[in-house]
């Protein structure tokens, strides 16, 4: 009990000395672009990759440390970051796991350090890892490999066999084996998210940039696609989100909502595949039909896929959100970056009252669940939340009353200006009974 | 449930003109905000009150012989100024009789501070008529942007004649059968009005007003949804720039057509208030009893205001552009009028708010032009028949579900050296058939 409260004393002296300058570093990261790399959210003196200024432990929850986890923290003090002038953040790792109320299975996810992917246990222990540098898949890309999507996996898909899709943001969709053999590559701009269908088949977000003149005659915009490819990485078809808007009865979305006619007016984020269970209460989400996010219209949408129309959308609740689930309950789960007073919040929304039955949100006060950028949820068979905030480098899962039952921050750092964490794009938990004999660990 | 698709090719072709013109509207809209030239310009000439460049050739009549040589001669010779020809009819205009709800017609128009009751055949039965300055004599007009004291904007009459009129921007008066004032209410009332059956009133209203987190430079215009007794007392004021700040649709605000309208004041142009009954509310709780249902063109969103926790509690938006009074139909279905949302212009369309599934749409084509830039109303009829007020046009038209017209009317009231003007036409009620009208003998 002694050595705990020390923990806790050391921690929160530690957090006190640097809380000044880096929690105002965090704070202006939430509103502002605090770092001197541009949009990407990369630091001058940030390695390739996608990292952000990482946040310090709130003294508050210190007290909940293990034992393994004080030890990381003395290691982390002791080796100090290079150019030693920012303190590290305490902690990284498995950071709280509530055996009993957690739920089980394994971690899958990527981040910004690395073209790849980890499995991880509930522990924390790595059981696999897929690597693929981009100059590999295609050698003659060498232009391309400078840009930021090719420096980490923005999103991937893990196979039972071991197989897993990769999206290299913007850049392309690579099939790689269990030992990061590729399988197939396809070289266009696929982007953020992938989905797989039980027979195989592929839906991928990819876009052009290009002057659509109906749009702007004089700057070109980002234009987003769906794309249909089958098992083997052939696409089988392809079309436009934004034909998708025009030929709906929302073709005032666009026109209405947009800041701008140029540049990324979309910015399409997500796409799940609707399985049919919610159609009985909202036709439009007939099974087959796709759930897509739209970041820069703060607007969610259900697009017919053999109508290639819109069939349903929604805004007004959210700002800049990623990654609308539908849940078997028929509601649907969307992580609002920045909707909670400019702070981040995953709620639960039942789509036909609009009625939002669950919310997870951290008061200002206490803690800062915040992340201008990227962000995912997973509801967990247990009732419980899987909650990725990305810029934050921090997975966590929460209990239906809000309690942190499991907490996994990325142990990626980087030294710079201040002590960057890497982006933890999106964590998926697996079911225990997901097969990884084939794994290193497993 | 019918569905009516016109000029609503499932082809891609339809799609893609419909995105062009869209983005064309956004930025026409822009030009017009910022130019405020467009109405201006075709005002130029017109008398006081309301008015429009009436539509050149009545799409629906029969052209004579007459109509055809001069039809023929405008297109040898060009559309020169006061070279058009006016529409030679007016009043009512098509009448199919047996196929019509019939009943009294109450319209309001930009041509007089006045309402007109009118039968199916285009009879005035009676007329109203109340100046603004006769209210408040001492209000200095010359103060207004726009001066809208020469009409009224809407009209509301009770069984026994009497009648409560907006004058938009301004003010309410209550008048009898006769137009004797029996009170006024001065508050900034626009757009809309809706009377309960105990008598309770709820208006639009709008003061001008500085929320220092929002626009610490100028004022913006803040509606309101404000609530009176039959007597004209006020006894409640919500405003719905503060419902929406304190709702989970704040982030609406930050859209942007917002920051723009911020900087010309007219932030949301609140322009319908419906008070809701239950009759949805078991599959959309926010459609609780009392809740209103409001439209705000700006934001091109129709809402839902809890009044007693004075927040929106539910919104859409993505069908319509600058769309005009949503409604609740018998069926818990909507029906809203579509301003620039149309392939062919404006459109009305019934949908389910539960679903967004859209069960009736009536569009225009090229030999029924349908476009109301601004205003708009529609109404549901009991025998499923719609009557629609294209506003701008001057024109009310009613259609079956199968989108036939069966009756139609135009407004008479023209000014000009041409007649080119045609007044605007604000809304028509079709009246019950079993309205009283004992008042009127």
């Amino acid at each position: 009990m002694l050595a705990r409260r020390c923990g806790a004393a050391r921690v929160r002296a530690a957090a006190a000395a640097v809380a000044g300058l880096v929690f105002a570093l965090v704070l202006v990261s939430s509103v502002a672009p605090a770092r001197a790399g541009g949009d990407d959210g990369s630091s001058v003196t940030s390695p390739p990759g996608r990292w952000r200024a990482a946040r310090p432990r709130p003294a508050s929850s210190a007290g909940e440390l293990t034992e393994e986890q004080r030890e990381e923290i003395e290691r982390l003090r002791s080796i100090g970051y290079l150019t030693g002038t920012e303190k590290a953040p305490a902690v990284s790792g498995v950071t709280v796991h509530d055996r009993a109320r957690a739920g089980g299975g394994w971690n899958f996810y990527t981040s910004g350090h690395f073209p790849g992917a980890v499995l991880m246990d509930m522990d924390g222990k790595v059981l696999h890892e897929w690597r693929r540098d981009f100059l590999s898949v295609w050698p003659d890309r060498g232009d391309d490999a400078e840009i930021e999507g090719a420096q980490s996996w923005r999103c991937a898909h893990l196979f039972e066999n071991g197989d897993v899709l990769a999206v290299y943001d913007g850049l392309g969709l690579v099939k790689l084996d269990k030992n990061s053999e590729v399988l197939w590559s396809f070289p266009e701009a696929a982007h953020h998210d992938v989905e797989v269908l039980e027979d195989g088949t592929i839906y991928v977000l990819t876009r052009r940039a290009h002057v659509v003149s109906r749009v702007n005659p004089a700057r070109p915009i980002l234009e987003d696609f769906i794309a249909v490819l089958d098992p083997d990485g052939r696409k089988t078809r392809e079309f436009s989100v934004l034909e998708a808007f025009e030929r709906s009865r929302y073709s005032n979305m666009p026109a209405c909502m947009s800041w701008r006619r140029y540049g990324d007016i979309f910015h399409t984020n997500s796409i799940e595949v609707l399985d049919g269970s919610l159609a009985d209460r909202l036709p439009g989400f007939a099974e087959g039909n796709v759930l897509i996010s739209m970041r820069t219209l703060s607007l969610i949408a259900v697009i017919d896929m053999e109508r290639e129309e819109v069939v349903w959308a929604l805004t007004g609740l959210w700002l800049a959100q990623h990654q609308p689930v539908p849940l078997p309950s028929g509601r649907i789960l969307v992580f609002d970056n920045r909707g909670a007073d400019g702070l981040s919040r995953v709620i639960e929304l039942d789509p036909v009252t609009q009625e939002i039955v669950w919310e997870y949100s951290e008061p200002r006060r206490d803690r800062v669940f915040a992340t201008e950028m990227c962000g995912a949820n997973q509801r967990l068979p247990n009732g419980n939340t899987l909650i990725t905030e990305s810029d934050a480098g921090r997975a966590f899962e929460v209990t239906p009353g809000g309690e942190i039952v499991w907490e996994y921050l990325n142990p990626e750092r980087a030294s710079g200006r201040v002590e960057l964490i890497a982006t933890l794009f999106e964590m998926v938990r697996l079911p225990p009974d997901f097969p990884v004999e084939w794994s290193h660990g497993g | 449930m019918q569905t009516v698709c016109r000029g609503r090719g499932a082809g891609r072709g339809a799609g893609r003109s419909v995105g062009r013109r869209s983005w064309r509207r956004l930025a026409l809209a822009a030009c017009v905000v910022l130019l405020a030239s467009s109405v201006s310009a075709q005002k130029a000439g017109a008398p006081p009150g309301k008015w429009r460049p009436a539509r050149r050739v009545h799409p629906d009549s029969v052209v004579t012989e007459e109509e055809a040589y001069d039809l023929e001669r405008l297109r040898t010779i060009g559309y020169l100024s006061g070279s058009e020809p006016v529409p030679d009819r007016t009043g009512i205009t098509l009448y199919k009789r047996g196929r019509t709800y019939d009943g009294l017609n109450l319209y309001i128009s930009g041509h007089f501070p006045g309402a007109i009751l009118m039968d199916m055949n285009g009879n005035v039965v009676h007329e109203w008529r109340f100046e603004f300055e006769r209210a408040w004599p001492d209000y200095r007009t010359e103060q207004l942007s726009e001066d809208t004291t020469g009409y009224w904007m809407e009209a509301y009459v009770y069984p026994n004649g009497d009648l409560l009129a907006i004058f938009g921007g301004l003010g309410l008066i209550k008048i009898d059968k006769n137009s004797n004032l029996i009170w006024k209410y001065m508050g900034g009332c626009h757009h809309d009005l809706e009377v309960l059956d105990d008598g309770t009133i709820y208006v639009l209203t709008r003061e001008e007003k500085i929320f220092p987190a929002w626009n610490p430079g100028h004022p913006i215009r803040d509606d309101a949804v404000t609530v009176l007794s039959p007597e004209g007392e006020e006894l409640e004021r919500i405003s719905l720039f503060e419902a929406m700040v304190r709702s989970p649709y704040a982030n609406v605000l930050m859209g942007p057509g917002v920051r723009m309208a911020t900087k010309f004041g007219d932030i949301f142009h609140t322009n319908s208030v419906e008070v809701l009954d239950d009759r949805i509310a078991d599959r959309v709780p926010a459609f609780r009893r009392g809740n209103v249902l409001v439209s705000l063109r700006t934001l091109n969103l129709v809402g839902v205001v809890d009044l007693e926790r004075r927040e929106f509690v539910w919104a859409l938006s993505g069908m319509w552009n600058a769309q005009h009074h949503p409604t609740m139909l018998g069926n818990g279905h909507m029906l809203v009028f579509d301003n620039r949302g149309g392939d062919n212009g404006s459109r009305v369309i019934e949908f389910d708010p539960a679903t967004q599934e859209v069960v009736w749409v009536y569009e225009g084509n090229e030999e029924h032009p349908f476009y109301s830039e601004k205003s708009g109303a529609n109404q549901r009829l009991p025998n499923g028949n719609t009557l629609i007020t294209e506003s701008n046009a001057g024109r009310v038209f009613e259609v079956t579900a199968d989108g036939e017209i069966v009756w139609e009317f135009l407004n008479p009231a023209r000014a000009g050296d041409e007649d080119q003007f045609i007044a605007t036409l604000f809304e028509m009620e079709r009246l019950p058939a079993d309205f009283p009208l004992d008042w009127l003998r």
